[in-house]
C-alpha cells in the first residue's frame, strides 16, 4: 500500500515535471512577447520523431541524436519569430492573428508527420531504461525511466537558471521581457531576445517530447490534444509568467492525475485534471504557483 | 562640428502635430537645458533623438556628423547616446546590480565594472541595496539608478528627462549635485530636459526655450534669463 502510494509520487511527478516542461513553452514566450503559441505542443511531437529518425532510422547513438533533435528544433524556433511572428506583427496583426496562425500551424505539423512516417504510433527506442529496468530504493522499485526524466529536467532547469540569472543575454532577456523600450535603451537588440524567447520556448518542449516518447510511443498524441492542454494547465499554475512555478504545477498535475487514477478511475482522470485548470482560472487567474518572484 | 546637432525635426501623432522643425546642437562637453511646459514636446524630441519614435522625411538627427535618424533604438545606444528616460523606467525585477549591468551591453560587462564601482560611489544608497529589486526602491533611488545605468554604458552625450518628476526636494537637491559634480569631473556632454529650471540652468551652458512643438528662444543661460518673459514664466518674475 505505503508502496504503491510511493511509486505513484515518484512516476507522477516525473510524467508531470514533463508537463511543466511544456508549460515552460508557453511562459517563455508570454513572457516576451505576451502572445499564446498554440502550437506550442507541436515542438514535442517534432522532438521524437527527429529523434526517432535520427536514432532508429539513422543509428546515429543518443547523444548525436539528441543533440541534432535540438539544433533542428532551435532551427524551428528562430523561424516561428522570422516567418510567422515577425510577418504577423509587421502588418500591424495582434494577439488574435498569431493564434489563429499558430493553431494552423498545429494541424499543419500533425498533418505534414502522417505523411512522411504514417499515422501509426511507432515504438522509441529504450534510451532512458527499458520498461523492465528499475532501480531498488528501501523497498521501493523506481523504474529507470523516471529517474532519468527527473535527471534530464534536474539539469535542464540549472541550465535555464544558470543562463537567466547569470549571463548577460540571460539578464538582457529578462530586462527585455519587463520593458521592451527600456531595454532598447540599454542597447539590447530585442530582435535577439525574442528569437531567444522562441528558442528556448522550442527547446524545453522539444526535449519535454523525446521524454514523453517512451510513455506515450512516438505518435500523434505528443502533438495536440491532452498533453497540451496539460502543458497548458501547468503554465496556467504558474501565472504564466513564474517558470519554476510551471514545474511545481506541471508536478502538482501529474500527482493529481496518479492519484485520481488509483483511487478514483483512470476514466476520470483527464476530466478531474481539467477541472482543476477550469478552477484555477475562475478562482485564482493569477496562479497558485505564482509567488512574488525574486527572480525569473 | 557640433557632437548632437538635430535638423527640422518635425513628427505628429495621429496627424496632430508634435514637433515642428526642431533644430538644436550640443557640442562635446556642453550641457545643454531643454525648457518647456506640460506637453511642449520635450519628451517627443528625446525619443527621436533616441530612436523610439521615428520623425517625419527630412528631420535628421547628425552624432559627429553622421546620420544616425534611421538607425534602430538598440544601434543608437550602442553609439553613445543615451536616454535615461522620464519615469525611470528600471527593470523592476531585476536587483539593482542587474540593473546596471544590463546597462553595460554597449561596452561589454569587463570594461563597464569600473563604471559600476563608480555609480556605487556616486551613490552609496545603491550600494547597499545592491541585490534589492529595482522595483522596491524609492522613487529617488530610482531615479538615481536611472541615470546609474547611463553613466555605466560610458556615454558620448547623456540626455536626462526631468530626472525631478514626483520626488522631494532633499532627494531633488542631492541628486542634481551629484549630476553636477559628475559633469565638472568628466567633461560629459549633456542634454537635460527640466520643467523646473532652478535646478537645470545654474549647470547649463545654453538653454532652448519649447513650447508647442516649436523652439521659441534660445540662447546661453545669461541671455535667456535677461529675457523679460522667460522670468516670468520660470523664476517667478525678478
Ligand atoms: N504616443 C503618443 N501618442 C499620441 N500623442 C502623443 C504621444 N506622445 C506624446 N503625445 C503628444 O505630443 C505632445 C508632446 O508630448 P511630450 O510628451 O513630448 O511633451 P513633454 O514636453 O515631454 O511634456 P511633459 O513636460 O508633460 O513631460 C503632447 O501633446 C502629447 O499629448
Ligand atoms: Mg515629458
Amino acid at each position: 500500500m505505503l508502496q504503491d502510494i510511493l511509486q505513484n509520487i515518484v512516476s507522477g511527478a516525473s510524467i508531470g515535471a514533463t508537463y511543466g516542461l511544456v508549460g515552460l513553452g508557453v511562459v517563455f514566450l508570454w513572457l516576451t512577447i505576451s502572445r499564446i503559441n498554440f502550437a506550442n505542443i507541436s515542438s514535442a511531437m517534432l522532438g521524437a520523431y527527429l529523434f526517432y529518425s535520427f536514432y532508429t532510422q539513422l543509428n546515429l547513438g543518443f547523444f548525436i541524436s539528441f543533440v541534432l533533435s535540438i539544433g533542428v528544433i532551435a532551427l524551428y524556433g528562430l523561424g516561428l519569430r522570422v516567418f510567422i511572428y515577425e510577418p504577423i506583427r509587421k502588418r500591424g496583426g495582434g494577439r488574435l492573428e498569431f493564434v489563429v496562425a499558430t493553431l494552423m500551424l498545429c494541424t499543419f505539423w500533425l498533418n505534414l508527420i502522417i505523411v512522411v512516417y504514417g499515422a501509426l504510433p511507432k515504438p522509441f527506442p529504450p534510451v532512458f531504461g527499458g520498461s523492465n529496468d528499475f532501480i531498488s530504493l528501501g523497498g521501493i522499485r523506481i523504474p529507470s525511466l523516471y529517474l532519468n526524466i527527473y535527471l534530464v529536467i534536474a539539469i535542464l532547469m540549472v541550465f535555464i537558471y544558470f543562463i537567466l540569472n547569470k549571463t548577460l543575454i540571460g539578464k538582457s532577456f529578462r530586462a527585455a521581457a519587463q520593458n521592451r523600450e527600456a531595454a532598447a535603451l540599454m542597447g539590447i537588440d530585442v530582435k535577439v531576445t525574442t528569437s531567444l524567447s522562441f528558442i528556448m520556448a522550442t527547446v524545453v518542449v522539444g526535449i519535454a517530447g523525446i521524454l514523453l516518447a517512451p510513455i506515450y510511443f512516438v505518435s500523434l498524441e505528443l502533438g495536440g490534444g491532452s498533453i497540451g492542454v496539460k502543458g497548458f494547465a501547468s503554465a496556467v499554475l504558474g501565472g504564466l509568467t513564474n517558470p519554476y512555478g510551471t514545474i511545481l504545477g506541471g508536478i502538482s498535475l501529474g500527482l493529481l492525475e496518479n492519484f485520481s487514477t488509483l483511487y478514483i478511475s483512470s476514466t476520470y482522470r483527464d476530466i478531474i485534471s481539467f477541472s482543476v485548470l477550469v478552477a484555477v482560472l475562475i478562482l485564482k487567474p493569477s496562479g497558485i504557483f505564482n509567488w512574488k518572484r525574486k527572480k525569473i | 562640428m557640433f557632437l548632437l546637432e538635430t535638423r527640422d525635426l518635425s513628427v505628429s501623432y495621429n496627424e496632430v502635430p508634435a514637433l515642428r522643425k526642431v533644430s538644436i546642437k550640443a557640442s562635446k562637453g556642453e550641457v545643454v537645458s531643454v525648457l518647456g511646459p506640460n506637453g511642449a514636446g520635450k519628451t517627443t524630441l528625446l525619443k527621436i533623438i533616441s530612436g523610439l519614435v521615428s520623425s517625419e522625411p527630412g528631420s535628421k538627427v547628425l552624432l559627429n556628423g553622421e546620420e544616425i535618424q534611421h538607425l534602430p533604438p538598440h544601434k543608437i545606444t550602442r553609439l553613445g547616446v543615451i536616454h535615461v528616460p522620464e519615469g525611470r523606467q528600471v527593470f523592476p525585477e531585476l536587483s539593482v546590480q542587474e540593473n546596471l549591468e544590463v546597462a553595460a551591453t554597449r561596452i561589454g560587462l569587463a570594461k563597464a565594472r569600473p563604471n559600476i564601482e563608480k555609480v556605487y560611489e556616486l551613490f552609496s544608497e545603491l550600494k547597499s541595496r545592491k541585490n534589492q529589486m529595482a522595483g522596491t526602491l524609492s522613487g529617488g533611488e530610482q531615479q538615481m539608478l536611472a541615470i546609474g545605468r547611463g553613466i555605466v554604458s560610458d556615454p558620448l552625450i547623456m540626455m536626462i528627462d526631468e530626472p525631478s518628476m514626483g520626488l522631494a526636494p532633499v532627494i531633488v537637491k542631492r541628486i542634481f549635485e551629484t549630476l553636477e559634480n559628475y559633469v565638472k569631473d568628466t567633461g560629459l556632454t549633456m542634454l537635460i530636459v527640466e520643467q523646473n529650471a532652478k535646478l537645470s540652468l545654474p549647470m547649463s551652458d545654453r538653454v532652448y526655450i519649447v513650447s508647442q512643438g516649436q523652439i521659441k528662444l534660445e540662447g546661453s543661460v545669461d541671455e535667456v534669463k535677461s529675457d523679460e518673459r522667460i522670468r516670468e514664466m520660470y523664476f517667478g518674475g525678478k
